[in-house]
């Protein structure tokens, strides 16, 4: 596997595109309550923890990957990391292809089986994995126009229904749900496992680059969260998916609804997470494995990640365990911070640094 | 035989044992102050009148030769023979290969070297202009099947010592010669290896065309990475961006390389307008390329799965339309796609007085009979059209824009808009993931860099603004030493 390096900007992109998914599927089933509002401070409460979160991988950070490091570090018990970091790109990537795949059931409904749309997923971004990062990286800055054009034509057409007095109290149901959405803004995003993985094929200011993902994500998610708001108002926590509900009112003089775009870019933004996780379980698998690596693990991953999928949809226990916030976002930190912070003491302790 | 053989008479046994049954085979015996010697060459290939001239007549008119064998054949060289391109050879297979590329050659008794004259004849066509690439203000003249007359193009455009034409050779029967265009200090000695690389692993027999190369310069993708042009002046503008142009003997178009996605979209004309009509057409091939590729797609997976995207007004007509065909949408796009490849190829291919009424009995037939015998609906007609007619646009992609409008037609009839949606994210994974000669295709807008997006990608900028700064095709982002 060549490992090619990509830029700062590009990754960070990369990662926005993919973090989008948690806006386009936000709904007050996952965010516990009903002031959509809230979920404005949620997430600016999960970008100050991600910060936190984000620390100990800026600690690691060096020519290895935390995996690559912890296997140098801690020799076969290192295998732990990488399999942790796989199993968590797993739960993570098949809840969020669970909560496609739900979307299009429950809220769609096409006259075509939903498990080949989820199933067509799968395989482009297996495909996008196989070919490396710097193809999805190149193709996410496509995405990127394709969601700035999409959500801006959405937002500009909607905003004319835009009405100040749907907006409610900030905190008028209690804290709780500000705690919830926390979860679920952390639960939602693998950017912290992915630096971990990928931030050594990174060249630039990463520093600046994560900034700029936390600038823009904050950014683009209260603006999506205050036109849902203001636009549909109460409507809004009754409805599973309100940016879809915001999409389909949409009315253009000669396209009615703009709810397929909307799915559409949902699908695009999707495809970039899966293939950036896809990618780094290939890094995580030659961690282990060393300089030859093999092909099957991530087609199997990929499989399984299908697999998954279909489960939760299938049988509501699943569900409710893959999609539950805080089991989730007990998954990120253990992955973001825990994992790394391990590396790092016992790359420390047997005196290897941060392989740098 | 490997070698010129001192006695001239197993030469001759040779070479005509090597032409036997071959008509074409001249051999004319002479005299020289007494000593044997023979002309060989290739009728059809050499003009007997420079032979006349410049070889036989001073032979004749030398009157006494001094010496003997290669003293002999020196003299001649030096002091009696007016031919411009001569040289000394010694290896058979070699004398055989120039043979038939339209040398003569002219073997002395007793000396084991042959003398060897460029005194080719051949017909060849004048510089047409080209018919694929046709341009409202540019130069009329292309590039024709002599690849030495189209180097000569391209020198008398680029009056420079740095432009260098390097002969190569492909085809282990057709010994194909052709010659790697560079302008050196601009093009990346990198770049420049890997073709010659890829250039020596070329292992057909023949090599009738630039095409027959293609495959080997190239690395996969959807898109290529190799473009081709038939005009001069478009390979002197490639040149000066660090580009290689290859002239393959016998085909009247270049090889450039690299080549990226951009470049399909580029036509002459843009440089020769103004920047802002430049501008407005380079945004009209890119409207009229994503409308050859997903337009019978979206009709299809629109007007089957999300009607309720369109307006009332246009959904009644279609579904009007659609209610009195028997075929479903889909099935009826994609006969009418068929139909239509059909009557291009057959309008292609039939002869040209034949080609006319192929035409109209194809528009008759499709056009009118098919909508008022009900057989198709006339709104799919007219996305089918439409898709034609902008596929044209942009002339360079019709190849892959032909089977990319069937995938997609079959993407957005089983899985809707989102199928045109996915098959558009894994075009895009695979135009990203393509290089060519280790520079992105999809350079400079994935990677982007803003100077050279907004220099000839997202506006045709003026010339003061193109004179400044680099536009070297090695200076583009993610560009890298191939290999690495």
């Amino acid at each position: 596997m060549v490992q090619t390096r990509i830029s700062s900007a590009q990754f960070f992109v990369a990662m926005f595109v993919s973090h989008i998914l948690v806006t386009i599927a936000l709904n007050a089933q996952y965010t516990g309550g009903e002031s959509i509002l809230d979920n404005i401070i949620s997430c600016l409460l999960a970008m100050a923890l991600g910060a936190l979160i984000a620390l100990p991988v800026w600690l690691c950070m060096g020519r290895d990957s935390v995996p690559e490091l912890a296997v140098g570090s801690m020799g076969k018990l290192g295998y732990i990391v990488p399999i942790g970091y796989w199993l968590y790109f797993l739960l993570a990537g098949g809840s969020s292809l669970a909560l496609f795949q739900i979307f299009l059931m429950d809220t769609v409904n096409p006259g075509f089986s939903a498990g080949l749309v989820t199933a067509a997923i799968t395989g482009v971004a297996l495909y996008g994995a196989l070919r490396g990062i710097e193809t999805v990286a190149r193709c996410a800055s496509c995405v990127l126009i394709v969601l700035l054009l999409g959500c801006g034509l959405v937002f500009g057409i909607v905003a004319v229904r835009f009405d100040a007095g749907n907006l409610e109290p900030l905190f008028q149901y209690g804290y709780s749900q500000t705690a919830r959405g926390t979860a679920l803004f952390l639960a939602r995003t693998s950017l912290f496992a992915d630096m971990g993985v990928l931030l050594p094929q990174v060249a630039g200011k990463k520093g600046r680059g994560f900034m700029g993902w936390m600038v823009g994500t904050a950014a683009f998610v209260s603006l999506t969260i205050l036109l849902i708001s203001g636009c549909l108002g109460r409507y809004a926590y009754a409805q599973n998916f309100p940016v879809y509900v915001l999409a389909s009112l949409t009315e253009v003089r000669s396209l009615q609804r703009l709810d397929a775009v909307f799915t559409g870019v949902w699908m695009m933004c999707l495809i970039v997470k899966l293939a950036v996780d896809l990618y780094a379980c290939r890094v995580c698998f030659l961690s282990m494995t060393g300089e030859r690596e093999k092909k099957w693990p991530v087609w199997v991953t990929a499989a399984l990640l299908l697999l998954l999928a279909l489960l939760a949809v299938g049988d509501p226990g699943v569900q409710a365990i893959l999609l539950d916030p805080w089991a989730l976002c007990l998954c990120t930190v253990i992955t973001g911070a825990g994992l790394p912070l391990l590396t790092w003491a016992a790359a420390l302790v047997r005196g290897k640094g941060a392989g740098k | 035989m490997e070698k010129v053989s001192e006695a001239l008479s197993e030469n001759k046994e040779y070479l005509q044992s090597e032409f036997k049954n071959s008509m074409d085979f001249m051999m004319r015996e002479l005299d020289l102050s007494g000593t044997g010697a023979a002309l060989f060459a290739l009728d059809g290939l050499v003009s007997k009148q420079i032979i006349t001239l410049s070889i036989l007549n001073p032979l004749m008119e030398a009157g006494e030769l001094p010496g003997r064998g290669a003293e002999q054949l020196r003299h001649i060289e030096r002091a009696v023979l007016g031919a411009v391109e001569q040289k000394h050879e010694s290896k058979m297979d070699q004398i055989l290969l120039l043979l038939m590329s339209g040398f003569a050659v002219l073997i002395i008794d007793g000396c084991s070297e042959a003398l060897v004259f460029g005194v080719q004849g051949f017909e060849s066509r004048g510089p047409d202009e080209p018919q694929n690439e046709v341009m409202q203000r540019g130069a009329k003249d292309g590039f024709n099947e002599s690849y030495q007359n189209n180097m000569a193009m391209i020198r008398r455009r680029m009056k420079t010592s740095s432009l260098k034409f390097e002969k190569a050779e492909v085809g282990g029967q057709s010994h194909t010669p052709l010659a790697l265009c560079y302008l050196e200090g601009t093009v990346s000695p990198e770049i420049l290896e890997q073709v010659r690389e890829r250039l020596k692993s070329y292992d057909l027999n023949t090599a009738l065309g630039a095409g027959y190369l293609t495959s080997f310069l190239e690395r996969g993708g959807v898109f290529s990475g190799v473009g081709m042009t038939e005009r001069p002046d478009v390979v002197c503008g490639k040149l000066e961006e660090g580009r290689i142009a290859i002239l393959v003997e016998g085909t009247p178009s270049a090889i450039i390389v690299p080549f990226l996605f951009v470049e399909n979209f580029q036509t002459l004309d843009d440089y020769l307008t103004r920047p802002f009509y430049g501008t407005f057409i380079r945004w009209l091939k890119y409207a009229a390329f994503f409308l050859s590729t997903f337009l019978p797609g979206l009709y299809v997976a629109i007007a089957t799965h999300h009607p309720e995207m369109l307006p009332e007004a246009l959904l009644l007509k279609i579904s009007e339309s659609e209610s009195q065909t028997p075929f479903p949408v889909m099935a009826e796009t994609l006969i009418l796609y068929f139909l239509y490849e059909v009557l291009r190829e057959a309008g292609l291919r039939a002869p040209r007085s034949l080609s006319a009424t192929v035409s109209i009995v194809g528009g008759l037939v499709i056009g009118d009979t098919a909508v008022s015998a009900g057989l198709v609906s006339a709104p799919s007609l007219m996305v089918v059209a439409l898709t034609a007619i902008a596929g044209y646009a942009v002339p360079r992609l019709y190849e892959p824009l032909a089977l990319l409008r069937l995938a997609f037609l079959l993407a957005g009839n089983f899985l809707g808009v989102w199928g045109v949606m996915i098959g558009l994210v894994l075009l895009l994974m695979d135009l990203c993931g393509t290089d060519s000669f280790g520079v992105p295709l999809m350079s400079p807008v994935a990677p982007y860099n803003g100077r050279l997006a907004f220099r000839d990608v997202l506006v045709r900028a003026g010339w003061r603004r193109l004179a400044k700064g680099s536009a070297n095709v090695q200076d583009m982002p993610g560009s890298r030493e191939i290999g690495e």
